[in-house]
């Protein structure tokens, strides 16, 4: 199989489908939502207008007169903008309810997807900026990128349609009035632009700014630093640091708005001189008769609204394209290929134990050619011990046997079954590995072993794991049962594990999942000379029959396993037993002397004493 | 709960909290909050000043006046709001919006500060925790300073449009007053009552509303639909996405499934909240915009009845119609805002209790004597300690001498109290039984600063900042160039200090630049091994340094130990007991206690003690 690789700059989508997208699912979520939307356009196009039209009603009224007539129409006209108001506010409260559940929800959607993608997607670096900024778009309430792309299409669509409204009513009056405030529309257009792009050449600044600030925020409340910070006196550097970027953000801040000022300025200048002409034009035609001094006022408030839909038209659009690329980041990570259904595999592939080969494999990480035309046989039930300095492939090559890489060129074979025709968990039900960086969830106990849903956990089976991972014995003694929450992330009182027994607790983990092929990676780092021997102790018995793996940079590993491989830049340097390895006074065996170097130094010693 | 923001607290409290947030803030900037008043005072009067002269003009406009008394009124139209929008404008892009900006870093900063100024055995309590928690909780529906600004401008805003509009439809007021018509009397005072009424119902309206946002779904309902999204979004945008391999390879997506959407869903099935709140401000919503429409109309009614029956001109009735709603919304605003406002204050005397929050350890008041030749020295007399909140003792009746100049070695299975004593040295705790001494003097004696001035330590679980090499290195913003590159140096980075670009300047990671350099985990213990070496102190403290190296680099820290440690007193703990090579003395911890101590050799020739069972599991795989 060909790799795919992610994109390489940022996606693209255009607008109109990204809010035909977010639409559709808003209104699938709450259908709801649509009527509200209707009415809140509607309302805040003809609320306005209303506005407008009030005051010379009230007007013409006053001039016949007539108090009984008068005052009905007034109050019936009053009355139903009343109505009208209350709908549309009661509407548009509702409306930020179910947009901000709409986000939830689609936050949720947006975490699931990335549990199902394929894995390769998770870890490539452009694909992580992306998915970054679909997450972050999608938090905080008026910010979000769901709220704007539901709100900036009802912005724009009521300033164009108040636009062309006045426009009408105000062409109607004199087409020379309306050439006129066209033309001045298409300065302050200008002026705008002029705005915006300057915004724009600030807005990398801004972000830069602000990504130093939310670091410095997160670092001071980080209680991992605490210990350093106290020790080291680091407050003071911190504090020197923060000095040192709110100064800058607040330069960068006034820069920016002087800029704004000036714009404000031109578009004051402006809008002086359009009111003044109109007003002008308006008074004379007044004076000779041509319109009533109600319609004047009617006019008169159209003319002063006048200039408030393009700058709306023109700040919606901006925003509107702003929220386009983060919405277009939620649409890549949404649209990004999964892992396919589980598929009928043939039975000699799920054969205990298991036989793998790599035959002529190559994988590239980004730029970095990590495997070229690399081959490797691992005999049925045969336990191996990869060793290699840090970096030197180990852990990939895990993953690329595992199907979470898959290779650019050759093949994996287990049991001669091909890998790259398999599918998520055909294959993946193959492995029990326990990764360096595993994590312990915020689940319950037992659901965190099984990792299925209680309803589908055998709770038998996850004591037994535990027992076997040598964990029963405590838990028992600390009342800690299948329900107990782990970790404290969601519960106060949920169960802390100490480095070792979380080791033990992930060993448990692949135990209850009894994978065909074990594979340990670094699991005894954290733990104390006593502990790492039970450790090892327990894989010699669980290997037994099983094809296995352990990585480890503790060389006492190599003793117990049938086979060494020695990993240096994607190469197998040596391979062999412990035995001829040493004797073949290799990179191997100079990193045994290294370590054991003063263990075996001693038991001379000892012996010599004894 | 002491304080759940959804109980009714007095008056005077409440104000109390408003005043004392306004304080905080004025003392944040203390100009602020006249140049945002005047800025919106300005805009207030700019409308008012414009609704008179577009009045006058549509007065003189009835009156069929000439076309040059029109000119006056229409020339101030066009250039005094104009001229007052012009200031508003400065004033608000030149003062209020930057100092808005910094009213809220330094606001925002200080809550975060705090944990690194506070007392570190604090940072943990159960009582910081449960200011924080309430903290996090009142912010989970909007809250902070930001909340501040919005809330006290719209009441700023609504007492000055009540004042503007009130001089504008102060005739029309009078009119009412002088008319002495019982009739009259009675339709305003039935007016007002309306008025109230809707009010009050806003207001009743408007406190369920809050109460609703605030209230806490109950544990059971938490447990039963518990959602991690926000964890996982927040694990996974700081940079560990690492868990998902455990999702793929143990088919763990349907309980994530359980965890995420699903608990989302079926919790507001359960118990809906969210549709709850959308009827409640639903409603609020319609009542205010009713309202609204209420008072444009009765200002319309009146102004429009009065110029009927001739109080005043047909000019006038916009003016006053528009100055009267003015003047009946600010008074609402004013009213409307209060609750609001008292809101946030009593959301943000949390975050001032948290910023109060107050030392408990004695910081000392004796003086470091500066040694030349090192000669400090510790013993630790009896000491038990326990962590906050646990019945074990994590140190029990432990008593242990550093020999000055020599290296010891502690080992011990984990969970023995090995990193305890580490942390109780440096005073991020004291003991609550027995004494530690320097030189023979209780250590809680000494300026607290002074006394960590002694140690250079590698916590097992130390951190490098997102900030250049050399300020990590140096832990200041001032970095000694030369004595940096020599750190770095001695513990074995001279490979990488060629590599980078910019040296000493290159950023660690890639938080804030994306210049900065990912490093292993190696260089990352290296780094913080040239932290300790540049720091110089006569203690160097080493808490298992090599748990994430290879062989080789492991060999390369071992074999630098000597010239780290130089003639200082050092104390090593380490998993690899081989690494006890190093030390002259070896102590053994065991459930608390110093149960072991001597050479290697000594320790090994008792072959019933916990020194030889550990060796021995290490070692045999050596031979």
């Amino acid at each position: 199989m060909k790799q795919a690789k992610p994109c390489q700059t940022m996606p693209s989508y255009s607008i109109l489908s990204n809010v035909f997208y977010f639409h559709r699912h808003a209104y699938r979520e709450y259908p709801r939502l649509a009527f509200y939307h209707l009415v809140s356009v509607l309302g805040r196009i003809l609320l306005p207008v209303s506005g407008i039209l009030m005051p010379g009603l009230v007007l013409s009224m006053v001039e016949k007169g007539e108090w009984i007539p008068g005052m009905a129409v007034i109050a019936l006209a009053g009355f139903s903008i009343l109505l009208c108001q209350s709908l549309v506010q009661q509407v548009q409260s509702r409306m930020y309810f179910c947009e901000n559940f709409f986000r939830t929800i689609l936050l949720n959607e947006a975490v699931l997807k990335q549990m199902k993608c394929l894995y390769q997607y998770v870890e490539y670096d452009e694909q992580k900026n992306i998915t970054r900024r679909a997450y972050q778009s999608l938090g905080g309430g008026d910010t979000a990128v769901s709220y704007r792309m539901l709100a900036c299409p009802r912005d724009l669509i009521v300033n164009i349609a108040c636009f062309f409204l006045y426009s009408t009513v105000l062409a109607l009056l004199h087409p020379w009035l309306i050439a006129l405030l066209l033309l001045l529309s298409v300065i302050n257009y200008a002026i705008l632009h002029i705005r915006n792009q300057w915004q724009l050449a600030f807005r990398q600044e801004f972000a830069q700014s602000d990504r130093e600030i939310q670091y410095l925020l997160n670092a001071f409340s980080d209680k991992t630093l605490a210990k350093d910070v106290r020790v080291f006196a680091m407050n003071r550097w911190l504090l020197d640091f923060r000095g040192q970027i709110f100064q800058k953000r607040l330069r960068l801040e006034k820069k920016n708005n002087r800029r704004i000022f000036f714009t404000d300025f031109l578009q004051l200048l402006l809008n002086v001189l359009r009111n003044g002409l109109a007003y002008g034009y308006l008074i004379a035609s007044c004076l000779q008769g041509h319109i009533t001094p109600a319609s004047f006022l009617v006019y008169f408030g159209a003319i002063t609204g006048f200039s408030s839909f393009i700058t709306g038209i023109v700040d919606t659009y901006s925003s509107l394209k702003l929220a386009n690329a983060d919405a277009s980041c939620v649409r890549a990570h949404m649209d990004l290929p999964e892992i396919g259904e589980e598929s009928p595999a043939p039975d000699a592939l799920y054969r205990q134990p298991a036989r793998i080969e790599f035959r002529d494999v190559s994988f590239s990480y980004g730029e970095k050619k990590i495997y070229d035309h690399f081959n490797l046989v691992i005999q049925p039930g045969e336990k191996i011990a990869l060793l290699g300095v840090n970096g030197a492939g180990k852990t990939t090559l895990v993953k690329l046997l595992c199907g979470l890489y898959r290779p650019d060129a050759g093949s994996i074979l287990i049991n001669g079954v091909d890998l790259s025709d398999l599918q998520g968990s055909t294959l993946y039900r193959l492995f029990s590995v326990v990764f360096q960086d595993a994590a312990i969830f915020p689940y319950p106990m037992g659901t965190n072993i099984s990792f299925q849903r209680a309803e589908n956990t055998d709770y038998e089976q996850v004591w037994n794991a535990l027992k076997d991972a040598g964990l029963e014995k405590i838990f028992r003694e600390k009342q800690i049962d299948e329900n107990s929450y782990m970790t404290r992330i969601a519960f106060e009182d949920g169960i802390e594990l100490s480095g070792g027994q979380a080791q033990k607790f992930l060993l448990a983990r692949a135990l209850y999942k009894n994978g065909n092929i074990l594979i340990l990676d670094e699991p005894t780092s954290a733990l104390d000379p006593i502990a790492e021997s039970e450790i090892y102790q327990e894989y010699v018995k669980l290997a037994r029959e099983r094809t296995s793996l352990f990585i480890s940079h503790r060389l006492a590993s190599t003793r117990f396993s049938d086979r060494i491989l020695f990993l240096e830049n994607g190469k197998i340097k040596e391979e062999g037993t412990h035995e001829q390895l040493m004797a073949l006074g290799g990179s191997y065996a100079h990193m045994f002397e290294v370590q054991s170097h003063y263990y075996k130094e001693e038991s001379e010693d000892a012996g010599d004493v004894g | 709960m002491s304080d759940d923001l959804t109980s009714k607290i007095p008056f005077q409290k409440s104000f109390q909290n408003i005043r004392d947030l306004l304080s905080h803030v004025h003392k944040i900037d203390p100009a602020y909050f006249a140049v945002n008043t005047l800025r919106l005072f300005l805009d207030a009067a700019g409308s008012a000043l414009g609704m008179v002269l577009s009045a006058e003009i549509l007065e003189r406009l009835y009156s069929r006046a000439p076309r040059e008394e029109i000119l006056a009124p229409l020339l101030l139209l066009l250039a005094v709001p104009s001229l007052i929008s012009l200031v508003s404008a400065f004033l608000w892009n030149e003062f209020v919006k930057p100092k808005r900006e910094h009213i809220t870093l330094v606001y925002d900063g200080d809550l975060s500060a705090k944990f690194q100024s506070m007392d570190y055995s604090l940072i943990d309590s159960p009582y910081v925790k449960e200011i924080t928690d309430r903290i996090d909780k009142a912010h989970n529906w909007g809250g902070g300073i930001s909340d501040l600004f919005w809330k006290s401008d719209a009441m700023v805003h609504g007492i000055c449009t009540l004042l503007c509009s009130g001089i504008v439809a102060f005739p029309i007021l009078k009119t009412i007053v002088l008319s002495q018509s019982p009739a009259m009397y009675l339709g305003f005072a039935a007016l007002v009552a309306v008025l109230y009424v809707l009010t009050a119902a806003i207001a009743r309206a408007n406190l369920a509303y809050l109460q609703n946002l605030l209230r806490e779904y109950p544990k059971e309902v938490l447990q039963k639909y518990c959602s991690f999204s926000w964890y996982w979004v927040s694990s996974i945008v700081s940079g560990n996405y690492h868990f998902i391999k455990e999702i793929h390879l143990y088919d763990g997506y349907d309980l994530m499934k359980k965890y995420t959407i699903d608990a989302v869903r079926e919790r507001e099935e359960e118990l809906p909240w969210i549709g709850v709140l959308e009827k409640i401000s639903g409603k609020l919503g319609g009542l205010q915009g009713a309202t609204q429409g209420l008072m444009s109309l009765t200002g319309y009614l009146l102004s429009a009845g009065f110029a009927i029956c001739g109080a005043f001109s047909i000019g006038n009735v916009i003016k006053f119609a528009g100055s009267l709603t003015g003047f009946l919304t600010g008074f609402q605003h004013i009213a409307m805002q209060y609750d609001d406002l008292s809101l946030t204050g009593r959301r943000e005397a949390i975050t001032r209790e948290m910023l109060a929050v107050s030392d408990e350890m004695y910081k000392g008041k004796l003086p470091i004597e500066k040694r030349q030749d090192n000669r400090y020295e510790i013993e630790f007399c009896h000491v038990s300690f326990r962590y906050p909140g646990t019945e074990k003792y994590a140190l029990k009746d432990f008593s242990l001498k550093l020999r000055i100049g020599e290296r010891l070695a502690i080992v011990g299975m984990n969970g023995s109290g090995k990193t305890t004593m580490i942390k109780l040295l440096c005073r991020l705790y004291d003991p609550q039984e027995g004494e530690i001494l320097l030189n023979g003097v209780d250590i809680r004696k000494f300026k607290r600063d002074e006394y960590l001035d002694l140690f250079s330590v590698v916590f097992q679980d130390f951190k490098l900042l997102s900030l250049p090499l050399g300020q990590n290195v140096a832990t200041a913003l001032e970095v000694d160039r030369k004595k940096a590159e020599d750190a770095l140096r001695q513990a074995g980075l001279e490979d990488m200090l060629l590599r980078l670009p910019n040296g000493l300047d290159t950023c660690l990671y890639q938080d804030i630049d994306d210049d900065g350099v990912e490093i292993s985990g190696g260089e990352a213990q290296k780094i913080a091994l040239a932290r300790a070496l540049y720091k110089n102190a006569p203690f160097v403290l080493l808490d298992e340094p090599t748990a994430s190296l290879d062989p080789l680099a492991e060999y390369e820290i071992y074999s630098g130990f000597d010239a780290i440690a130089g003639g200082k007193t050092a104390v090593y703990i380490s998993h690899r007991l081989s690494s006890c090579r190093f030390c002259q003395d070896i102590a053994v911890f065991h459930e608390g206690r110093l149960i072991q101590r001597g050479s290697h050799e000594e320790l090994l020739k008792d072959k019933s003690g916990k020194y030889y069972e550990m060796w021995t599991a290490q070692a045999q795989y050596y031979k």
